[in-house]
């Protein structure tokens, strides 16, 4: 019982400190008039007081690891959300098609393959550049 | 009194949606989208208006906050491999918001769409709340902005991996970064789903980052063609 009630707990503390990094970043949002999610804020700052040591892993290693596993859940009302386009998709739904299809490919395949190549690039030119040492 | 039948049918698809990706036929299709038309199909089935369900379904959208701000973990968790790779991540965002805005533009032009709707779709593979915010900043359709993101999000979890495959990229940062900048969280959420820790890293710093390029790089880019 003791057990549950500490992972209880645990969630708890750990849920509180990510909404208080909301909450700091939803502050900055207002105060600087900048048009940018708070919640992404709120990530950069987050990784950051865990990077400089400000907050201990253990106290949200759990409440974290709960949010990512499920995060897929949380997107599917934005699915359905979709129900309420329906005109402005029936009306664009050519050129909807065209982009989602052609550009988010070439966008995919362009990324993937300049990552790629440029890491097998670099791996090469250290070696290179070790055996060049070594001569 | 809330009516709670929107939080508890979102809930029980996924969960149904997580069992059946264990049959045969359907193991390549993303819980996200199998849950998503099952949820389409109850409300257009039974006539059930999309603000009854989205009283409570809301909820649930809501946890996608702490959801976000939870991905700081990950990528504290792995600093030493974005510190080793930094370059090659940073080049990566800009030729993902380039090629990104840029075919968007074309393909957009090619079919003689009107300005207002290009404009509306440029921002397709930046995450939803701030996609939105863009479209609002440059005049553009915020409703066919957010419709374009999901449907962009649903694409790259779908194929993502698959496109990734033929074009024979193996390597875990090179998909991670591709998902994350292309399919912003919906691509990361199916890297969590596929469950290799670097891709799901590499594809949460890739939609942050990619949506803080593309809000600064939208504007200039209308401004220079022109068209602001």
């Amino acid at each position: 019982m003791d057990n549950i009630l500490k992972k209880i707990l645990n969630f708890m503390q750990g849920f509180a400190i990510l909404m208080f990094f909301y909450c700091v970043s939803m502050i900055f949002v207002k105060i600087l008039h900048f048009a940018f999610s708070p919640a992404i804020l709120g990530l950069v700052l987050f990784a950051l007081a865990l990077i400089f040591g400000i907050i201990k892993e253990e106290w949200i290693k759990n409440t974290c690891n709960f949010f990512i596993d499920n995060m897929a859940m949380f997107l599917v009302p934005f699915i359905a959300g979709l129900l309420v386009y329906k005109s402005v998709l029936a009306q664009n739904w050519l050129v909807i098609f065209l982009v989602i299809f052609i550009a988010t490919t070439a966008t995919i395949v362009f990324t993937g393959l300049f990552v790629e190549w440029g890491l097998k690039f670099l791996r090469l030119y250290k070696i290179k550049k070790s055996g060049g040492k070594h001569d | 009194m809330i009516n709670p039948f929107g939080f508890i049918i979102t809930v029980l698809y996924f969960k149904i949606a997580q069992k059946l990706k264990k049959l045969p036929i359907l193991k390549n299709l993303p819980p996200i989208l199998t849950a998503g038309i099952l949820l389409i199909l109850t409300l257009e089935l039974f006539d059930i208006d999309y603000k009854t369900y989205n009283e409570s379904a809301s909820y649930i959208t809501l946890l996608l906050i702490p959801a976000t701000i939870s991905l700081g973990y990950p990528i504290y968790k792995n600093t030493k491999l974005l510190k080793k790779n930094k370059r090659i991540i940073y080049c990566a965002f800009f030729v993902a918001v380039f090629v990104a805005v840029i075919s968007t533009y074309i393909i957009a032009k090619f079919c003689h769409t009107n300005l207002n709707i290009i404009e509306s779709m440029l921002p397709k593979s930046v995450t939803a709340p701030i996609a939105v915010e863009i479209s609002k900043s440059i005049g553009a359709i915020p409703e066919l902005t957010a419709c374009v993101v999901v449907l962009t999000g649903v694409f790259g979890a779908l194929f993502g991996h698959k496109i990734l495959a033929l074009c024979k990229v193996k390597n875990d940062i090179a998909i991670g970064l591709s998902m994350g900048a292309s399919s912003h969280v919906i691509g990361t959420s199916r890297c969590v789903e596929i469950g290799k820790s670097k891709q799901v890293v590499m594809a949460s710093v890739a939609f942050v980052l990619v949506a803080l390029i593309t809000t600064l790089m939208i504007p200039l880019f209308l401004l220079f063609l022109n068209l602001d």
